[in-house]
């Protein structure tokens, strides 16, 4: 949950909300809508750069989360770039019993281009989450209209999910001072009966954090004060160049 | 060396690398940015239905009990939590459970389809589990199918009169796998084998996934029936508020 | 005390069952304008039930509730969160937003009230709480002791007359616990109505001009805490015992305290009165 706690604490947090969740669904939609090399790499150094120079995130903690989707990404591009087949079709080709392992130098290409697709999307995604405090995207939906339903319901989800980390944390340290985990046969049961009792405890707490909803005049509607924060004029002429550049290097070069 | 044994030990250290990664998600997350954008809307439409049953399912939940906000958003926060606590094992390797089974359980496909698809925007925005543009594939595969065949299982069992516990480790269980059928099954339509087509393409994902997921799913199993038996042994009458009283 | 009483929210024979466990039994209480009162008695006793009727949250099954000497009709009982404010023990079990800045705003914004208005008591209860440098903070990142503040700041935004609070010292350490109690006597300094529930009798004994004791959801007693203090069966019957500086003042008098002219309420009034003796 170290994201969270750097999205209040970036030197983007105070950039209007609406204009950074705009700015990496945009990234993220040219990138996987041109799907072109040059695109990816563009958007890695632009959204990379944002999160890292403005955002003054510290590059060790950004590597490490740009490893977290390492091991999907990497059997996935593995099985993009090979082929089974019965013949040696491929460009390079590995017998296997009674079928072989192929791989074309096109597959190679795909997953690669995939990878950096898949790269440059995190880089927009991370630019984001890096920067945006979850309030502040949960009314960048509001203002897109999505069900008020919804909205709240995540509103609420958001602020409850650190009260039951909080609480399982502690459960887990007094489980860990009792010697909870010794075998794999004990972890288990002691991961089970701290989840057990956590969902308990979260179904009494619900009835007590209704009445404290209740307490403050709360009838169906979730409303807070919001702070405006206007997009400066650098800012957008920061987008629309990036954007430009973008759709130059998608459409009129080769 | 043969060339077959070669080759044997490069994929086992390929997988053991990929294994040491941490965190290995067990909920199999499709990333950011490898769908293409036709499959990202085509998965997010063939969302939609269940996702505004859902919603009008829970309006008349709140219409009936207005208390109920604040059970509903609690359950979205367990969840949330439960796939993110880290399950003990003793390889070092950390894996987590997708707890949409369990709340499929608890509170059946509809509530779970809402409260599952925001706790996979908070894991991709909190835990970078997933993303944005393939909201709608995991969407479909972990809030939808795999709970709707888990709660099909437990109806299933309950019927024919099977043990509880069994029901709940079968159900658990089989959804979880069944999510990760999905999986293999949308990325194989996004990528598909020139050679065999989709078909082949799936086979290829779900062999290269396979010994991961095939453990958690029994892990999921047996940890889902370990927490319904830890939570009776805790509390029956409030099981029974929220619905759960069999 | 020559003030006219002014009385500001009456129960009459309020009672309140959950299911069909009776929680609260006819319940006859008026508090009066500028009081401080303090709730005592067990766990289980009706206090937190009883402060959620008069909050509007729960609706009593009987009884009537008087606002400023006007009888309310029972469906505008849940209006009774706008002059009635509730800051809770658990700070935590309060705060729902995911900055202090939205969360102190979510009162008033239930009260209908103007942008302006609403911005104009969220600074107010930041300058009244010292919160000005946390409020773009989430509270998953507060201190106990800041998340308290950032609970009663919720309340002040509201600017409700009567303020209740439940336990309001429990769980905290004790810097951020006399900070507390200085807030809770700035309020009074400032003319707020305030009710708080207590097990703490120093601090009963010291804060309150007024005792309300609850025992198995009826009232058990309601007066000047120096009178009910000295009542035994009402102390026995409520897990009470006597306040520390009452027993020793007692000791050294050899008196009941009600029987000397000066009656000390606090250690410092104590210590001053002994130095001067001494001397």
């Amino acid at each position: 949950m170290k994201i969270d706690y750097y999205a209040y604490h970036s030197g983007m947090t105070k950039w209007n909300a609406g204009f950074k969740v705009l700015l990496a669904v945009g990234t993220l939609l040219m990138v996987i809508v041109f799907n072109r090399v040059r695109i990816s790499l563009f958007a890695i150094l632009v959204m990379s750069g944002l999160t890292l120079i403005a955002g003054r995130l510290p590059i060790r903690t950004y590597a490490h989360y740009l490893t977290i989707p390492f091991a999907f990404m990497l059997l996935s591009s593995v099985m993009i770039a090979v082929d089974f087949a019965g013949t040696p079709k491929g460009d390079f080709n590995f017998s296997l019993w009674f079928f072989y392992v192929c791989v074309t130098r096109q597959g190679i290409a795909t997953a690669a281009q995939v990878l950096l697709k898949a790269f440059a999307g995190m880089s927009a995604l991370y630019m984001m989450a890096f920067s945006t405090p979850m309030g502040e995207f949960i009314c960048v939906l509001q203002n897109l209209h999505l069900p008020g339903l919804l909205v709240e319901l995540m509103h609420l989800i958001y602020r409850y999910i650190f009260i039951l980390l909080e609480t399982a944390e502690r459960m887990q340290t007094a489980a860990k001072v009792r010697l909870g985990y010794g075998s794999l046969r004990q972890g288990f049961r002691t991961f089970a009966g701290i989840a057990g009792n956590l969902f308990i405890l979260s179904m009494q707490k619900a009835e007590r954090y209704y009445d404290a909803l209740a307490a403050r005049g709360y009838d169906g509607k979730l409303e807070f004060l919001r702070e405006q924060r206007p997009v400066s004029a650098g800012q957008l002429a920061g987008a629309a160049a990036y954007i430009a550049a973008i759709i130059i290097l998608g459409r009129f070069t080769r | 060396m043969t060339k077959l044994q070669k080759n044997v030990w490069k994929a086992s250290i390929a997988i053991a690398l990929a294994l040491s990664v941490c965190p290995v998600s067990n909920a199999m997350h499709i990333m950011e940015g490898f769908l293409p954008p036709a499959l990202c809307i085509a998965w997010g439409v063939v969302c939609l239905p269940f996702l505004v049953k859902g919603l009008i399912n829970l309006k008349k939940i709140f219409a009936e009990n207005r208390r109920a906000v604040t059970l509903v958003a609690m359950a979205g926060a367990y969840v949330f939590v439960l796939s993110a606590l880290k399950i003990p094992s003793v390889t070092g390797s950390c894996s987590h459970m997708t707890g949409t089974g369990f709340s499929a359980i608890l509170f059946g496909p509809s509530v779970t389809s809402i409260l599952g698809i925001i706790v996979l925007v908070f894991q991709a925005i909190l835990l970078a589990h997933g993303g944005l543009t393939t909201l709608g594939a995991n969407t479909f595969s972990m809030a939808i199918a795999g709970p709707l065949l888990t709660y099909g299982i437990f109806g299933l069992c309950k019927k024919l009169k099977v043990n509880k516990n069994v029901s709940i480790f079968l159900a658990a269980a089989l959804g979880d796998l069944f999510t990760y059928c999905v999986t293999s099954v949308q990325l194989a339509i996004a990528y598909p084998s020139a050679s065999g087509g989709v078909a082949a393409s799936a086979l290829e994902f779900l062999g290269v996934f396979a010994p991961t997921q095939l453990p958690l799913a029994v892990i999921e199993g047996i940890l889902t029936v370990l927490i319904m038996m830890a939570m009776e042994s805790y509390a029956r009458p409030e099981l029974k508020a929220i619905g759960y009283g069999r | 005390m020559s003030r006219i009483r002014e009385e500001l929210l009456k129960t009459r024979d309020l009672s309140f069952a959950y299911e069909d466990k009776t929680v609260l039994q006819n319940i006859n209480v008026t508090i009066y304008r500028g009081e401080r009162i303090a709730v005592m008695g067990p766990n289980g006793a009706g206090k937190s039930t009883f402060f959620l009727n008069l909050n509007g949250v729960l609706t009593p099954g009987q009884g009537e509730i008087f606002l400023e000497g006007r009888k309310l009709e029972k469906k505008a009982f849940h209006e009774l969160y706008k002059k009635v404010g509730f800051v809770f023990q658990d700070a935590d079990s309060q705060i729902i937003a995911s900055n202090v800045r939205a969360e102190i705003s979510f009162g008033p914004m239930n009260l209908g009230l103007s942008k302006a208005e609403v911005q104009r008591r969220v600074e107010a209860a930041f300058d009244y709480m010292d919160l000005q440098e946390l409020k773009d903070r989430a509270p998953q990142y507060l201190s106990g002791g800041e998340k308290k503040r950032v609970s009663i700041a919720d309340i002040l935004a509201m600017e409700s007359e009567l303020l209740i609070f439940d336990e309001p010292m429990a769980a905290l350490d004790p810097v951020n616990a006399k900070l507390v109690e200085q807030i809770i006597d700035r309020l009074h300094t400032d003319g707020k109505t305030l009710l708080i529930a207590t097990h703490d009798v120093d601090f009963a004994y010291r804060f309150a001009d007024r005792l309300l004791v609850f025992s198995e959801g009826a009232l058990l007693a309601d007066g000047p805490p120096e009178e009910i203090f000295q009542k035994q069966e009402v102390l026995e019957k409520a897990h009470l015992k006597k306040p520390a500086v009452m027993q020793v003042w007692e000791a050294l008098t050899g008196k009941e305290s009600l029987q000397t002219d000066f009656v000390p309420r606090t250690v410092d009034q104590l210590t001053a009165y002994l130095s001067q003796t001494v001397k």
